[in-house]
């Protein structure tokens, strides 16, 4: 143990200047490193908590989609909208052959023509449903699983049903939950009917609203993921292409640096391990074995990648404070980043395996071929 | 010079194994510096085409006109322009007509040739703005692609009309209506809910449908001068942000308001978040949409905090690849000490040796930018696919925008590498003799 610190020091001493560039070079890229993971870590985060405040419209409007497309948010989202077959270009028809129809042409005094439609809306039941309509469930019974279907009086004494009776839209049962006033609940639902469908259903024209802007933002990048265009209010969509286009830079930067930095990391060993090749063959001349030698280099490499991981999250820490304080300036919002020394540790871990692989198969490279080259230079 | 290149040839094949790590280490930092500055590039691109194709950035309403460089100094007034405000227009097909007065608009007939169009309710694209009188001019559809934009003529007298192809398709109407005369009929939003109002009522006033009562039956002729094709539409951002659904000229005046009058105030582009904060707090002046000072707001906020993540990573950046360079120039020539000394020792000056390092770099750089360019564009592909199966983005670049940033990526690693070899260079001009001698 003695033999490997004193033979460690004496090759720090010797490499000193080449140790302090390098650990200063490698900071530097570690730090950066550092402040790209942890300002996208909490970038979004940030923005999110800013558009929330400003109390924004949380919804979009999407064409030909479906609630199942945007599984993780389903139950934090409210998916209200128009399905074909059901709320449009629909015939409900009860038990009892009476029949409703969605659309209804009327032929004028003139001769013109023009369709009365009803006001009808699909909705899926998920909790930010349930939780939005808390209030109107004590006057009216609103669907609240899928299947369900609520009338108003208009409907349900054309079709002559009641309440628990069966109707059918297209090819579809519904169970009808309620029927209500429409005159007297004007304020409240101004709807034709209101009918429950389950999360597989396609929308032809759905309306997404949200609680918190996070949620809106996942599911809208989801929908655009499946291809589904979504409109969103001016200001959330600037925010959402604007946050992603920020993302998506952070993201490239910090593949870019990690890639750079284990190459930097290899070349720098690689080329200070070929240095030492001529020193390394002399140690073994004079009996040192390969464990010795191996030992010697892996204290070398850890010590000094513990050094550039410390220093090189403080460094991060400066930079990340510095940016979110820049960016608490423009937002005129607290901006807030979390420095999580676990990111050290598992960069630490990560790198010090690669190195110790690269130091143990370099020292194993120098055979006894390379020592009587050495020796012959010599 | 022929013998330099022939030695730095002959050097560089002797100590590959060295000159290999090297390349890796140049490779990495070429490979840095373009995709660094590719991405910042891109990034910076995509916010200004955001800016000028989504925001009414070259354009802010005043009960005053600005004055040249009064915002900020970056930032000009390029014309001024005095508008006389419409209230017909405004309420048939500008900004007072909102989004909450979307289902009476629908209900907008128009007559053409004896038969008529209702609006098609499929058609959910449909737009009911208009920019006002005089936002919109013939010079501003000439600048903005002229004929391929525009069939027939722009407004020049009195109750002329353009429409968008967008408006057509939305009344089942085709390029055939050019040149003739149309009636726009507003239909009471009631009247298909059980026929309780009379036949025609003016639209976009709430209180008309709210309360249900008519006020005036609006009925009103044009003739279509022009068209505007869907390629209009992908330029709307320079016109408020709105797709404009018809363009009708100051001449189509309804004496019925009063006519007041607001300044649009041309601006060379919307600089930064303090432009913003200056037109925000100025009474009388004032964006096209409050929905868009959001968006221009929100826009500038996130430019300004891109900015500052390109300013510090790329300075820490630059240090680390100075300092990756010094490292690796000062190994390589330390363990080639031997031979410079050799060479030294035969007649070799400082200068010429130096040149020989120089030109042996100049190979490792060269082998290291062919790779660094192969990996760089795979790179380049592979990240834009991540980031759009991730966030629905890319950050593309031209490629003279990518042959550009590796020159300069080039030009940075050889200055360095230039400056860092002068410093070894002189760092071992004796160590290297006395230590040949030595042995």
């Amino acid at each position: 143990m003695k033999r490997i610190l004193k033979l460690t020091f004496n090759e720090i001493k010797h490499l000193k200047w080449t140790v302090l560039v390098t650990a200063l070079a490698l900071t530097l890229f570690t730090a950066s490193l550092f402040a790209v993971i942890f300002v996208y870590a909490d970038l979004s985060g940030n923005v999110f908590n800013y558009f929330d405040g400003e109390g924004d419209d949380m919804s979009f409007y999407a064409k030909s989609a479906s609630a199942k497309d945007v599984t993780n948010e389903l139950q934090s989202g409210l998916f209200v909208g128009e399905a074909d077959g059901i709320t449009r270009s629909a015939v409900l028809t009860a038990y009892g052959g009476n029949s409703v129809s969605t659309e209804t042409e009327v032929v004028k005094g003139d001769g013109s023509v023009y369709y009365e439609s009803l006001y009808c809306r699909a909705v899926v039941v998920t909790q930010f449903y349930l939780d939005a309509y808390r209030k109107a469930f004590d006057v009216v019974s609103l669907p609240k699983k899928s299947g369900e279907i609520l009338l108003a009086d208009t409907i349900a004494e054309k079709l002559q049903v009641n309440v628990d009776d069966e109707i059918t839209i297209g090819e579809r049962n519904f169970t009808v939950c309620g029927v209500y006033d429409k005159k007297l609940f004007s304020s409240l639902l101004d709807y034709d009917y209101l009918v429950s469908v389950d999360e597989n259903t396609v929308f032809s024209e759905v309306n997404v609203s949200f609680n918190k802007s996070e949620n809106m933002y996942n599911a809208y990048l989801t929908l655009q993921k499946n291809g589904v265009e979504a409109e969103l209010s001016g200001f959330a969509q600037a925010m959402m292409d604007n946050l992603s286009l920020v993302n998506g830079f952070l993201i490239a930067i910090a593949l870019t640096i990690a890639t750079v930095n284990i190459l930097i990391l290899y070349a720098v060993f690689a080329v200070i391990l070929r240095n030492r090749q001529s020193y390394v063959c002399r140690l073994k001349i004079a009996g040192a074995g390969n464990g010795l030698i191996f030992a010697v280099y892996f204290t070398i490499i850890i010590v000094l990648l513990a050094l550039i991981c410390v220093a090189g999250f403080f460094l991060s820490k400066l930079m990340v404070n510095s940016i979110m304080d820049a960016c608490t300036q423009a937002f005129e919002s607290p901006f807030t980043a979390h420095t999580d020394f676990g990111v050290c540790a598992v960069y630490f871990a990560a790198v010090g395996v690669l190195l110790v692989l690269l130091c143990f198969f370099i020292v194993r490279k120098i055979d006894n071929k390379a020592i009587v080259s050495v020796t012959r230079s010599d | 010079m022929k013998g330099i290149l022939t030695l730095a040839r002959r050097n560089f094949a002797a100590y590959k194994k060295n000159y290999i790590k090297i390349i890796v280490a140049l490779v990495a930092l070429l490979f840095l510096i373009t995709l660094f500055c590719s991405f910042t590039v891109s990034l910076k691109a995509k916010q200004q085409e955001y800016l000028y194709q989504n925001i009414s950035s070259n354009y802010v309403y005043g009960d005053r006109p600005l004055q040249t460089g009064e915002i900020s100094e970056s930032f000009t007034t390029l014309e001024v322009k005095r508008v006389p405000l419409e209230p017909l227009n405004a309420a048939l097909f500008g900004e007072g007509f909102g989004k909450e007065f979307y289902p009476a608009f629908q209900r907008i007939a128009i007559d053409c040739q004896g038969s008529r169009h209702f609006y098609d309710e499929g058609t959910m694209d449909f737009i009911p703005y208009v920019a006002p009188d005089g936002a919109i001019t013939p010079n501003d559809i000439k600048e903005a692609g002229g004929a391929e934009l525009m069939i027939g003529r722009y407004p020049e007298n009195a109750y002329e009309i353009v429409l968008t192809e967008e408006c057509l398709n939305c009344y089942g109407l085709t390029r055939d209506i050019l040149d003739k005369r149309v009636t726009f009929r507003a239909i009471n939003f009631y009247e298909e809910y059980g026929g309780l109002m009379s036949e025609w009522t003016h639209p976009g006033f709430p209180s008309q449908w709210e309360y249900g009562y008519v006020e005036l039956p609006f009925e009103s002729e044009f003739t279509v001068c022009g068209i505007l094709t869907c390629e209009y539409t992908k330029l709307s951002g320079r016109f408020y942000g709105y797709r404009p659904t018809a363009i009708v000229t100051e001449y189509s005046v309804f004496a019925s308001y009063g006519l007041t009058t607001e300044y649009v105030c041309s601006l060379d582009g919307w600089a930064s978040n303090d432009t913003v904060k200056y037109v925000d707090g100025q009474q009388g002046i004032y964006y096209a949409g409050e929905d868009n000072v959001k968006m221009m707001d929100i826009t500038a906020k996130m430019k300004l905090v891109s900015d500052r993540l390109a300013l510090y990573f790329g300075s820490v950046l630059i240090f680390a690849v100075v300092f990756t360079l010094i490292m690796l120039t000062d190994r390589l020539c330390l363990s080639q000490m031997k031979n410079s000394g050799e060479l030294l020792i035969s007649g070799l000056t400082n200068r010429q040796l130096f040149f020989v390092w120089l030109a042996q770099f100049a190979i490792a750089a060269l082998i290291a930018l062919a790779a660094a360019i192969v990996l760089t564009v795979g790179s380049l592909y592979a990240v834009n696919a991540v980031l759009y199966d991730a966030l629905s983005v890319r950050l593309d670049v031209s490629a003279g925008t990518f042959l550009t940033v590796s020159a300069i990526g080039l030009a940075v690693v050889a200055a360095v590498t230039v400056a860092s070899l002068a410093y070894v260079a002189v760092k071992y001009k004796r160590k290297q003799t006395r230590e040949l001698l030595d042995t």
